[in-house]
């Protein structure tokens, strides 16, 4: 195990040829999620902030980079829609001045997701998102909730409906959340996983299938959370769901492999963002984080972002959640939150 | 795991996208250190440390950490080159 620590997964954790920031245009939303884990206190990106990104950006671009993966996240962040055109904008402005590949992408809830935004930032580089559906629209309904309680059901399906009929060569990732009580609605002919199928996945190569277990990640109701009791039952559930979606029409490559939270890489090693020496969350006030899942803790916090592009990074705290690339530990450098911050090693349990 | 595959993987690792920290009093030459550390760290030894520079790059830090030493498959604990034991 020693020496697999020099994979070309640690590689490109490390290359100075790619760049990787995740940033969150804001971290308010407008869903109440009844499982989520943030606490919505930063609001909108400002400017003195933006411009920082550009000025990072822009040094690196100078600098020969060629690849820059850009992934908004948040909050929603599609609640600061102003954020984040002019960021994919000018962002990919730098990136096509250089020569520089860029990979934009977003997590969204898909709520406020449109015909008119989406073709905006198609035309910017930003054509990879994440959208979540917990079930079908009853089981849905329930735990997505608009902040007035609502269920977010129908607009997300409209969101997906959006992405599956646009002409752009989108990538678009269906994370699809279960727990041991809505399993069952999930499977079986008539189930959730067959519909999802049908609706977008089925040959259709440009929509993939995450299944991913509820977690107790830190949230205020993390009590009423639903889980397995074990790695073991969550990976055979994750099993039948994939079995499910293949049986529905999708093809393997629909799906990732993974390790934890992860997705493994070709030498079988799956590195999470937070343990990449190369990849760093900005958050709206500026504040430079690993993990998008720990922003309540203050070991998460390891630097920040100046408005002339300075990356002031405290290396110190820096460097525990680069064990893995150092250890090789598969758990260090699947979640380093969950070795660092949680000291825990099963990785169906999650959170503090 | 073959050995030179896993050295040859590091050194062209280093010479492709680390940066050494350029100075060090003990540090290896400015062609084996970036592997070199990588390496030791990699088998369990902390000789080095990645720092991100004011740029988002990444750099391997050796001042001021000594020799580095090898812990191939046998241990032998001579000083880390590109060669293996």
């Amino acid at each position: 195990m020693r020496f697999d620590a020099m994979s070309p997964e640690i590689a490109a954790a490390v290359t100075n040829d790619h760049l990787h920031l995740i940033v969150n245009p804001t971290e308010r939303c407008n869903l109440r999620c009844v499982y989520c884990y943030e606490s919505f206190a930063l609001g909108k990106m400002p400017s003195a902030v933006v411009s920082g990104i550009f000025n990072l950006a822009k040094r690196r671009a100078e600098k020969g980079l060629k690849t820059f993966r850009l992934e908004f996240f948040g909050g929603e962040p599609l609640v600061a829609w102003d954020v984040v055109e002019t960021l994919a904008r000018g962002l990919s402005e730098i990136c096509g001045d250089h020569g520089v590949q860029m990979l934009g992408g977003m997590t969204t809830n898909g709520v406020l997701l449109t015909r008119a935004r989406l073709d905006r930032l198609a035309a910017c580089q930003t054509r990879s998102f994440q959208v979540t559906l917990d079930g079908p629209q009853a089981v849905h309904d329930r735990r997505r909730v608009t902040r007035r309680d609502q269920g977010s059901f129908a607009a997300v399906w409209k969101a997906l409906q959006t992405l599956k009929t646009a002409p752009h060569a989108v990538e678009v990732l269906i994370r699809m959340h279960f727990d041991p009580t809505t399993l069952g609605n999930l499977l079986g002919e008539a189930g959730f996983v067959r519909a999802v199928a049908a609706a977008f996945a089925k040959d259709d190569p440009r929509f993939r299938l995450h299944f991913h277990a509820l977690g107790r990640w830190g949230g205020a109701r993390d009590g009423e959370t639903p889980v397995f009791a074990s790695a073991a039952d969550e990976r055979t559930a994750i099993d039948a769901l994939i079995d499910e979606a293949l049986a529905a029409g999708c093809s393997p490559a629909q799906f990732d492999r993974r390790h934890g939270d992860a997705a493994l890489g070709e030498s079988g090693l799956a590195i999470c963002y937070a343990a990449r020496a190369n990849a760093f969350v900005i958050r709206s006030d500026g504040r430079v984080a690993k993990c998008t899942v720990a922003f309540e803790d203050d070991r998460n916090t390891v630097g920040r972002l100046a408005e002339n592009g300075d990356l002031v990074i405290d290396q110190a705290r820096h460097l525990p959640w680069l064990e893995g690339l150092i250890s090789g530990d598969p758990n260090a450098l699947s979640c380093p939150a969950r070795a660092y911050l949680w000291r825990k090693s099963d990785p169906s349990i999650k959170g503090a | 795991m073959n050995k030179n595959k896993v050295w040859l993987s590091a050194a062209a690792l280093a010479a492709s996208t680390i940066p050494a920290m350029a100075s060090g009093p003990k540090a290896a030459s400015p062609a084996e250190r970036p592997a070199s550390a990588l390496v030791a760290r990699a088998t369990g030894l902390a000789a080095a440390d990645l720092i991100v520079g004011r740029d988002g790059t990444v750099a391997v830090d050796v001042r001021a950490k000594g020799t580095l030493v090898c812990q191939n498959t046998n241990n032998c604990g001579a000083p880390a080159t590109n060669n293996g034991c």
